[in-house]
């Protein structure tokens, strides 16, 4: 198969593509690279947590339309991705504050514990809504494309970038500017000593478990113009998570955002110089990161930037 | 000394006796000493599904080696399994080998892999040793998928076996004396003095280290033990189980079960992880059959997910490891004064 010519336009296309599903993979992120730099657990049910804000968001979009043919207004996908956010944030906050808070003393419970509610989170939402996959076609405000240099590109593509800056900014501004956000920084570096200093440190973990799940479930619900809504989606969320993380480094919220976006474009541009390897890439990738550089690739010399 | 451990061990060997007396009408039969008519009990899913009991409790058995003896958690176990698995497969169907070659292929691969992964993950901890190892065993998968003239791809490979083999009286019987040899060999290693060493690395890495033991060494060994068990169990799986090597295996999804079965049973307790597994296997065999009295069953692995839940919170040292305990307490109550 010969490779086509590599234009101009065409690399400027697989960039802002490349950006857009970064964004996506920053929103499911997010949330698991706080909560492992801040409490320490590694939690493997983030995906089906992803997952539930999707199909959530679905039913919600379905009061208002049909999501296979797109009749509904603009607004009711606004109101499909905050449902879904709200069912990720009750759900977080549920199972950090009655699942995972009596076994924070034991590390290797804590994730077969995450382990089952894959498990239970999948299989409930299966029995709720099937095996089979679900369309959602994009909103009339959203669908289209525009014209990028010459090539056609997806509107939703931009409001993805869009919307992914603004959450960007608005957990940079949190955990750098506020009050909660220098508590969140000092629990990362040393939770107990917070704890010391008269502040409820254990509010705060689920807090950030319950915000970490909701933006997860935004960024279910806003890949599902992409791929639909089906079963198999925790288990795609959970490794991309994964990955992003351990390229970007535990903890850190810029890491994150910089490992999403590093993901989104080795997704976009392998296929297009290496289409042997672009299944196995982002796993060797990795890897890789985790044998030479376990704290992460963006990281300041080892420390845990915010 | 010989006595006292019989004694402890009657329930096991109780159980063994059991399952070894059960089918012994059918072994007869099936090798022409008594009329193989005259014998259709047990019933041919009997022998089917304690066979895969078996083949699963050596897994889980291999996997307690990692978590329950030496303390560390690895998500890409039944990556093995499937390296067993495809060894036997690829060597009868595409080499047209004989299986005993593929037996040894399966060793030889397996040993290599465990080795090559362990040296390259055990160098990290904790979590950070937990997501490398979900790493490999998803290119592992992967490859599975993408050498197909080799793996059969998506379809996996169906195994043919000799004659002999197709038998399920057979299958049975060999799938129990694999399960005891392991069960036993194991035993045997975790009570030897190597066993107390990765005793001492699971309750504490420093000290033991601090020791003088090269606690990488003892790590990559234990794995490549529960390593080259497992890809056993792969071998037996595409021989006398399934009779298939699928590249599924190799995913998270088995090893998360055979975890399932480990922590159930009782962690660190070897007879734990064998009932565990009798337990997880039977209920995912009859749990669908019950889609009749209640839609909800055709969902059965939420209640595998419940127990999983319900066990880490409630009975986190697992049934052989609570009873255990519960003995030990009541022994004290009787024989402390005052």
């Amino acid at each position: 198969m010969e490779t086509p010519h590599l234009t101009f336009p065409l690399l400027v296309t697989l960039l802002l593509n490349g950006v857009a599903i970064g964004m996506l993979y920053f929103l499911v992120a997010v949330g698991l690279s706080v909560i492992f730099g801040l409490m320490h657990v590694l939690n493997f049910a983030h995906g089906s947590m992803s997952m539930v804000g999707a199909y959530v968001g679905l039913a919600v979009f379905r009061l208002f339309g049909d999501p296979a043919t797109g009749t509904a207004p603009t607004w009711a996908f606004a109101l499909a991705i905050l449902g879904g956010a709200m069912a990720g944030f009750v759900l977080g906050w549920v199972t950090e504050r009655f699942l995972i808070r009596p076994l924070y003393k034991r590390p290797i419970f804590l994730i077969l514990l995450t382990l089952g509610l894959i498990l239970v989170l999948d299989e409930t939402v299966k029995l709720i809504w099937g095996t089979s996959p679900q369309g959602l076609v994009i909103v009339p405000g959203l669908s289209g494309t525009v014209d990028v240099l010459g090539q056609p590109f997806a509107v939703y593509r931009i409001f993805l970038i869009s919307f992914g800056l603004l959450m960007i900014g608005l957990t940079w501004y949190v955990v750098n500017k506020t009050r909660i956000g220098i508590i969140i920084r000092a629990g990362v570096q040393d939770s107990d000593m917070v704890q010391t200093l008269g502040i409820n440190v254990r509010q705060i973990f689920t807090l950030v478990f319950a915000f970490g799940a909701a933006l997860a479930a935004m960024g279910g619900i806003a890949t599902t113009p992409f791929t639909g809504v089906h079963p198999a989606m925790s288990g795609d969320f959970l490794l991309k998570t994964f990955i992003v993380v351990v390229i970007g480094g535990f903890g850190s919220t810029t890491g994150t955002a910089l490992g999403a976006i590093c993901l989104g474009l080795t997704e976009q541009f392998l296929p297009w110089f290496f289409p042997r390897f672009a299944a196995v890439g982002p796993v060797v990738l990795m890897a890789v990161v985790l044998l030479v550089r376990p704290e992460g690739l963006f990281s300041v010399s080892g420390r845990r930037a915010g | 000394m010989m006595l006292k451990r019989i004694k402890a061990d009657r329930w096991i060997i109780a159980v063994l006796l059991l399952l070894l007396l059960l089918p012994l009408p059918k072994l007869l039969a099936a090798n022409g000493l008594i009329a193989a008519d005259a014998v259709n009990w047990p019933p041919i899913h009997y022998l089917k599904r304690s066979t895969d009991v078996f083949v699963w409790a050596v897994v889980a058995v291999s996997y307690d080696i990692l978590i329950g003896f030496t303390g560390i958690v690895s998500f890409g176990h039944s990556l093995f399994v499937a390296v067993g698995a495809y060894s036997v497969a690829i060597a009868v169907m595409k080499l047209g080998l004989s299986p005993v070659v593929g037996v040894l292929a399966a060793v030889i691969a397996s040993a290599l892999i465990s080795v090559v992964v362990g040296s390259l993950s055990l160098r990290l901890k904790g979590h950070y040793f937990a997501m490398i190892t979900l790493a490999f065993a998803e290119v592992g998968h992967v490859l599975a998928l993408k050498l197909s003239q080799w793996t059969g791809g998506e379809d996996g490979l169906s195994v043919r076996v000799p004659l002999w083999l197709a038998n399920r009286t057979n299958d049975y019987y060999l799938g129990l004396l694999f399960l005891a040899v392991i069960f036993f060999t194991v035993r045997r290693i975790t009570e030897s003095p190597t066993g107390r060493v990765l005793a001492a690395i699971r309750e504490n890495e420093h000290r033991a280290q601090a020791l003088g033991y090269d606690v990488t060494a003892y790590k990559v060994g234990a794995m490549t033990i529960s390593g080259v068990i497992a890809g056993l169990a792969g071998v037996a799986m595409a021989t006398i189980d399934t009779q298939f090597a699928i590249a599924s295996l190799a995913t998270s999804g088995p090893t998360i079960e055979v975890l399932l079965m480990t922590v159930v049973g009782g962690v660190g307790t070897l007879t734990g992880p064998v009932l565990g597994a009798a337990m997880i296997r039977l209920l995912s065999f009859a749990l669908p059959g019950l889609q009749d009295i209640s839609p909800l069953f055709a969902r059965w692995q939420l209640f595998l997910g419940l127990i999983y839940v319900g066990t880490v919170m409630f009975l986190p040292d697992g049934i052989v490891g609570s009873y255990r305990t519960r003995v030990k307490t009541a022994f004290q109550r009787i024989f402390t004064p005052g």
